[in-house]
């Protein structure tokens, strides 16, 4: 009983916040002039109900996912990495830079080495708060968002300068084909990025759950003066889980370009940006692997299903960012606290009502 | 002569869980009255409740006889009564006088004409003035000036007293107050209290340590499982043992010990003159030498805040060392990382149990394998061996009798005792050689104590070296067959147990006394 | 030699929205809340000011409106943090974002516009800079303290006052003593929570000012990469200063010494090139996070670094 009403709570907590978040996009709906109920359901309709819709739902989710892992490590081992932004940023861009630079690969090969590439290039960026957390102690959340700027400035300049292919469309080469990801189903936007996530979503859990490695990074998470005290080399688990989370950033960054743009262009991760979004999923699927790959998988539908809200309504899309960034706010706090005062009158009535079932049933 | 201050029938319920039920009290003005219990038996909590901090469910409280609804702290002392918490709340970074005033800042007038102006700025130069003045006329000996950081424990203490008599209270609450002082600031805290009693001030004192109830209290009031059990004058009748018998609700049992002088053993453990400083540079260890024998039980005393916190982080492999050597049965273990001391069977009860010892928000079965996460018994090629884990739990549980109230909860679900439990079933579980246990039985209640101290008794008997760090020194005298005293920094005598006493050592423990030529420590090696 | 007089000059300018905001921030940093809301109240900021001023025509009645926005932004985030135990980080990051978001879309469905928002008609930023002639007459210092806004030397005199504010009375004493030792505030009495909410109202209102700065004085318009980090920055920079006032300050200077250095160089070079040089002002700040830290940890005699 107690456990039910804990999970019931848990649930709720994650319910209300979306509700309240809802509301506050159907307020700015209603205010521009739409009917919000109308917008929700098209966006819900155009996400899920056709297999195109969920196609690209998951097309949308694909980064999301990843995004959102990259942080379950981190929030979990007490890394508040916040520069997944610049880390998909660089994953994506040296991906990208591999992808049209190198031909005659395989398409198999081709496609691996410019992942890894985003990988490591991501991981390298994470590199600098890492080393900066555990040896000096700055700050990781100043620097890493910090470093966001810094990589898209460069990203930025590089896409520019150096490696400028258009004077029109700020962008790279495009890549070759061999780099690209397949499509799975003739027709539909689909890729093999999502099994890519997905997989990353089997690490993780296993990583967090199974393994002495998860374990290490839950305890350090939790308190690292007793990590430290019983052995656990703190510092370097910090600088592994800070690059892990990195390289899961910049994998997500390259997946997304090899699936989806197949060039380089500086707005690929739009406002606020997959990081962030990755964030809104951590913390809608409560840091569990599971339900972070679930949450993002939701909030790309919601994201896919608002692409069109322009057109068919006359509204901004930025309406739904406003629904997202509150989902964010109403997420920080839980509504109800498991060890508020009502929540034990509830529990100590529920479980003297069982007792007397009990007592009766005897 | 009526009551200055009066419960009746008070009572707090915590969920299902009665913290104090239904107690009657009665105190006199100008009295000092003594609350004693063991920890848990709701003594904290009735407190509480006087200061304003709880709320009853029911009963009340009558102040002169008038009933009073107290619902915050300011609130009780608006009626008179002031507490002084076991924690200290003081602000570290400000003076004796700023930490006096806080709350009451006397703010800088301005005569302009014929009208006074009161400006938004601090007079500290009236502040310094009325704190001196009352520091004067209690006669405690506190330096005004001084940031607080800078104090010895018993100087906070004295400053938390006197914050409380600035705001003109008439009953005072004093939570443990002698649970971090030596023998000697004990005495002093007496002294001060009687001054109060003269004042006509009432004083109530809340404590387990029966000796100093019997030094200074008039009355002594037991209470037991949130029960009133017995009150009584505080007379030759009341002994020790009945007082003890009457909290504990049986008979206590001394700790059976022989005492060992196991100098033909061999030294397992050895620490030669070690030094450390901390971040500003200050030497806080210097040439600390001591050995312990296999078979023995060496009690490290002093004062709080004398090198003791800093010695543990170096022998535990959390801080630096400057100079000097530590040994465990003969293989070199200066400055290595605390999973190296593990595969040196070197055991460890930390001192603080929440923060080093054990995780609260882990399960029991987690924090069991702790450190050993990469040993074979429990992982094989970096997978976690779930099967061991929940053997190993349900055998620690067994073996160490832990009382959970599910099969695997968090620690944070666990009684103190029963969480210590699990840091000595964790740190046995490799049987080691040496077991460093730091304030073991710090906060647990008498069954606990008893438990922990006996397994360190057990652990002694079966050969193994005992390092005790405690600042309780009935502790240190009653575990200990040899007893070092550690006095900022520095080992500033060492004795064999039973050849010494407790003022003695607290003169050694307070600096007025210090051997000489301990730097090399008695040259007896094994 | 004129190059580096302008520079100073230019320094100064820059270094006011920093400035304005370090010195607020300083008061919530010491109060014991973790407040990352800068970026996002300054981008409030800079947003309602001109709006407002675009709305009524009036430019105070928008400066003025700024700040009661920030303020009410502010509450909201003080009351998640405060009243409703949220994680002050992800309230914090999640204003930012709410700004990040709410300003486009009222941009959008006010004007239809996206980026920015002009009132250059309404506001002249030429015209905001005070020409003291005295200060003409004093070589060197002269050239760099003269030619300001309002708000610039405003935020020097402003510094002065919140320094004494923090160490001289009681409300600055009260909200050291919550972020030092909160049972003992409020052990005694002091409404702790009351106090955190004054200071994180001052942090709003000088945030206010930041963002008023920005957009009225000197470009008399909104841009939606207006704020662009300054926010973080200025987090850094009282990270840096321990939360001193004085020295927070110092470090409000120094980077804004690095934007200007951005600009300047910004001119001698080609436009791509140029916009490499945007990473300037952070990596100064990453630069000075290492030198300030750095012997901090060389002297930390614990072996293993808790991170």
């Amino acid at each position: 009983m107690d456990k039910l009403l804990k999970k019931g709570l848990r649930v709720f907590n994650i319910v209300l916040p979306v509700l309240a978040a809802l509301l506050l996009g159907a307020i700015a709906i209603r205010a521009d002039g739409a009917d919000p109920i109308r917008v929700y359901r098209s966006i819900l309709q155009s996400a899920f109900f056709n297999l195109k819709g969920l196609s690209s739902t998951l097309v949308y989710a694909t980064p999301l996912i990843m995004t959102g892992l990259c942080l379950v490590i981190a929030f979990r081992g007490g890394v508040f990495n916040m520069g997944g932004e610049g880390q998909l940023y660089m994953g994506a861009f040296f991906a990208t830079v591999l992808g049209f630079s190198v031909t005659g690969l395989p398409p198999w090969l081709h496609t691996t080495l410019c992942l890894l590439c985003g990988a490591v290039c991501g991981a390298l960026w994470a590199l600098i708060p890492a080393l900066l957390k555990a040896y000096l102690h700055i700050n990781e959340l100043v620097t890493t968002i910090m470093l966001n700027y810094v990589a898209i400035t460069i990203c930025n300049f590089l896409t520019n300068g150096p490696f400028c292919y258009s004077y029109q469309y700020t962008s790279t080469q495009p890549v070759a084909p061999s780099a690209e990801l397949p499509l799975l189903f003739p027709g539909y936007t689909l890729t093999a990025g999502i099994f890519i996530a997905l997989a990353v979503g089997v690490f993780v859990w296993i990583l967090m759950n199974r393994t002495t490695f998860g374990y290490k990074v839950d305890t350090i998470g939790y308190r690292q003066e007793f990590a430290e005290a019983v052995g656990m080399n703190v510092r370097k688990r910090t600088m592994q889980i800070f690059l892990l989370s990195g390289a899961i950033a910049g994998l997500a960054g390259a997946t997304v370009i090899l699936s989806v743009y197949h060039r380089f262009t500086p707005s690929f991760s739009a406002n606020p940006g997959l990081g962030w979004d990755g964030m809104t999923a951590v913390m809608l699927g409560g840091s569990s692997p599971v339900g972070t790959v679930v949450a993002a998988v939701m909030l790309g539908a919601f994201k896919f299903g608002s692409v069109s809200l322009q057109v068919k309504f006359g509204i901004p899309t930025e309406v739904i960012q406003i629904v997202q960034s509150s989902l964010m706010l109403f997420l920080s706090i839980r509504f109800i606290r498991e060890n508020s005062e009502t929540v034990q009158r509830l529990l100590a009535k529920a479980s003297t009502r069982t007792g007397k079932k009990k007592k009766e049933g005897a | 002569m009526g009551s200055k201050i009066e419960a009746v029938g008070l009572t707090k319920y915590f969920g299902d869980f009665t913290a104090v039920d239904h107690i009657d009290l009665a105190v006199r003005e100008g009295e000092i009255r003594a609350l004693i219990g063991e920890n848990g038996a709701g003594k904290t909590t009735l407190m509480n409740m006087l200061y304003g901090l709880f709320r009853p469910d029911e009963g009340e409280i009558r102040i002169d006889g008038a009933p009073v609804k107290l619902s915050s702290p300011l609130d009780a002392i608006a009626h008179g009564i002031g507490m002084v918490h076991q924690h200290f709340k003081l602000v570290p970074s400000l003076t004796v006088y700023e930490n006096l005033m806080l709350g009451t800042e006397i703010e800088r007038e301005l005569k302009l004409g014929g009208r006074t102006v009161r400006l938004p700025i601090i007079d500290t130069r009236r502040e310094r003035q009325a704190v001196q003045q009352i520091v004067d006329r209690f006669d405690f000996m506190l330096d005004i000036d001084r940031p607080v950081r800078d104090l010895s424990v018993g100087e906070r203490q004295r400053l938390e007293i006197l914050k409380m008599l600035y705001r003109n209270v008439d009953v005072l609450i004093l939570d443990e107050p002698t649970a971090v002082l030596t023998p000697q600031e004990v005495d002093m805290l007496i002294e001060n209290l009687h001054a109060l009693k003269r004042e006509g001030k009432t004083v109530l004192l809340i404590t387990h340590k029966l000796a100093e109830v019997k030094s200074c209290a008039d009355t002594i009031s037991v209470i037991r499982a949130g029960k009133h059990v017995v009150t009584v004058t505080n007379d030759d009748d009341a002994t020790t043992e009945m007082l003890a018998e009457k909290m504990v609700g049986r008979k206590v049992a001394d700790i059976d010990r022989t005492r060992r002088f196991a100098n033909d053993r061999k030294v397992l453990y050895r620490v030669d003159s070690l030094c450390a400083k901390d971040r500003n540079g200050r030497q806080v260890l210097s040439d600390v030498s001591l050995h312990v024998r296999a078979g023995e039980i060496v009690g490290v005393a002093g004062v709080e805040g004398n090198g003791q916190s800093e010695l543990i982080m170096v022998i535990t492999g959390l801080m630096k060392h400057t100079k000097g050597s530590i040994t465990v049965d003969g293989a070199d273990v200066t400055g290595v990382w605390p999973h190296e001391l593990k595969a040196h069977k070197f055991g460890i009860i930390p001192e603080d149990r929440y923060i080093r010892g054990l995780c609260p928000e882990m399960k029991v079965s987690q924090n069991l394998i702790a450190g050993f996460e990469g040993q074979e018994r429990f992982s094989r090629h970096g997978f976690l061996k779930r099967k061991a884990m929940e053997e190993n739990r349900k055998e620690k549980v067994e073996k160490y009798q832990v009382r959970l109230s599910s099969k695997d909860p968090y620690i944070s679900e666990l009684s103190g005792g029963n969480a210590q439990k699990i840091i000595i079933a964790r740190e046995l579980g490799q049987d080691p050689k040496v077991m460093l246990a730091c304030q073991p039985t710090r906060g647990l209640d008498l069954g606990s104590t008893e438990f922990v101290q006996n397994e360190l008794l057990r652990i002694r008997d079966e050969g193994k070296a005992v390092l005790l760090v405690s600042s309780d020194l009935s502790e240190v005298l009653a575990l200990s067959d040899r007893i070092v005293v550690m006095y900022r920094g520095r080992i500033t005598g060492h004795f064999e147990a039973g050849h010494v006493t407790a003022e003695e050592l607290g003169l050694y423990m307070v600096g007025a006394k210090r051997m000489e030529g301990l730097a090399g420590e008695e040259g007896n090696d094994g | 030699m004129a190059f580096v007089l302008e520079l100073m000059n230019l320094t100064i300018t820059m270094a006011t929205p920093f400035l304005l905001c370090v010195i607020g921030g300083v008061f919530s940093d010491r109060c014991g809340v973790v407040n990352f809301t800068y970026e996002g109240i300054m981008t409030f900021g800079a947003f309602s000011a001109i709006l407002f001023a675009r709305l009524t025509g009036n430019v105070l009645f928008g400066c003025a409106m700024a700040i009661v926005v920030c303020l009410a932004v502010k509450m909201v985030f003080a009351s998640f943090v405060l009243d409703f135990h949220g994680n002050a980080v992800f309230v914090g990051l999640a204003i930012n974002l709410i700004a990040s978001s709410v300003v486009p879309f009222l941009l959008q469905a006010l004007f239809g516009k996206s980026g920015s928002l002009i009132a250059t008609d309404l506001i002249d930023p030429a015209k905001m800079i005070i020409h003291v002639p005295l200060l003409e007459k004093i070589p060197i210092i002269g050239a760099i303290l003269n030619d300001h806004t309002p708000l610039t030397y405003l935020s020097f005199v402003l510094v002065a006052l919140m320094t004494v504010v923090l160490y001289k009375t009681r409300f600055g004493m009260y909200v050291r003593v919550c972020g030092e030792n909160e049972e003992a505030a409020e052990a005694l009495g002091i409404r702790v929570k009351a106090i955190r909410y004054k200071a994180l109202a001052i942090s709003a209102v000088f945030c206010a000012l930041a963002g008023i700065n920005l957009a009225v004085e000197n470009l008399g318009m909104y841009t939606d990469s207006m704020v662009a980090g300054r926010g973080f920055i200025c987090l850094s920079a009282i990270m840096c200063g321990r939360g001193k006032p004085v020295r927070s300050t110092m470090f409000g200077l120094l980077f804004g010494f690095a934007k200007a250095l951005q600009i300047r160089i910004t001119s001698f070079v080609s436009a791509t090139t140029a916009s490499l040089i945007g990473i300037l002002p952070y990596v100064a700040m990453l630069v000075t996070l290492v030198i300030t830290e750095y012997p901090k940890v060389m002297k930390n005699p614990e072996r293993i670094e808790r991170v």
